[in-house]
């Protein structure tokens, strides 16, 4: 029976752990535009409506949009259930290079 | 089976690091910038004040040495707005909002500071007196607004480099006028300097 720990698959292809890592990295309650992540992350503009869309869709990442047109303005903030999902990520990978019990 | 696993978590773990790592760089305002821009303008503007003052008198030929003191001041303004408006450009929600609120904080303090020295200039103070408040309250002011913001973030560097300031006006007080100038100079421009390299090294251990 394998006690291994299991790994998100949403937040588990290389660019969404990229924006989940990102978004983290912001104080709780904070949110970033979408150029700003954009730019962080060295992705389309394609690409990331993409993947935010898989993360928001999973509930993970909240996404306002805000005027119309040329001005409109896009912000992405990872929800409580999202940030609580990553930070169980990370423990899971961590927990495969040291399992419990192994020290 | 197994061991590519753990290659993949330990690629993952250093990838998680890295992108942390470069999110911290791009929207945090450096704290050894500040310190040091603001260390600088604390060391010109009151040496300016200091190396223009008649030493016959011990009072001055302060319209320069003000220009120094303003012109210094209102730079290293210039680099805090405009390094602190780039890195935060994006963030939205609650940091953002109290932000604002800590801006409007220095806006009240030096709303006030101004019109008390327009009150001042008017009232029958004798010269010394209002240059001593003239050039020491502004310290004193920055100092106890670092303490309070340092106290609600965590920040014990912030706070020490407050702490610091608001009893180098002090001792500046103390030292009464115009020494009270090369004081601030030294030690305001220099504790500001002293926590711009304490930052650096910190910044570049943690890098």
């Amino acid at each position: 029976m394998s006690s291994e720990p299991e790994l998100d698959p949403v937040i588990h292809p290389l660019t969404r752990l990229r924006i989940t890592t990102t978004l983290a990295a912001l104080p709780v309650g904070d949110g970033l535009s979408f150029n700003r992540l954009q730019e962080l992350l060295d992705l389309t503009a394609g690409n990331l409506t993409v993947h935010l869309r898989k993360l928001e869709e999973a509930g993970y990442v909240e996404v306002h949009r805000t005027g119309g047109g040329r001005s409109a303005r896009t912000t992405a903030t990872l929800t409580p259930v999202g940030r609580r999902t990553y930070d169980d990520y990370v423990e899971a990978l961590r927990s495969l290079l040291d399992p419990p019990g192994s020290a | 089976m197994e061991s590519e696993r753990i290659v993949d978590a330990e690629e993952r773990l250093t990838l998680i690091d890295g992108q942390r790592q470069r999110t911290e760089r791009a929207l945090m305002p450096s704290a050894a910038l500040l310190y040091g821009v603001w260390g600088a303008a604390y060391l010109v503007a009151y040496l300016g004040l200091w190396l223009v003052r008649d030493s016959e008198s011990g009072s001055a030929r302060f319209s320069t040495g003000y220009v120094v003191y303003g012109a210094s001041l209102v730079a290293a303004l210039l680099v805090t707005a405009l390094h602190v408006g780039r890195r935060v450009a994006g963030v939205h929600g609650e940091s953002a909002t109290a932000g604002r609120r800590y801006f409007l904080t220095w806006i009240a303090a030096f709303g006030g500071y101004g019109a008390l020295m327009g009150q001042l200039a008017s009232a029958d103070v004798p010269d010394d007196v209002r240059r001593l408040v003239a050039s020491l309250l502004p310290p004193l002011l920055v100092g106890v607004i670092c303490m309070a913001a340092a106290s609600s973030e965590g920040d014990p560097l912030l706070f020490r480099t407050g702490l610091w300031l608001a009893a180098a006006a002090g001792v500046a007080a103390l030292a009464g006028s115009p020494a009270h100038l090369l004081v601030m100079a030294v030690l305001g421009g220099g504790g500001l300097l002293m926590a711009a390299t304490v930052a650096l090294v910190s910044a570049r251990r943690s890098a």
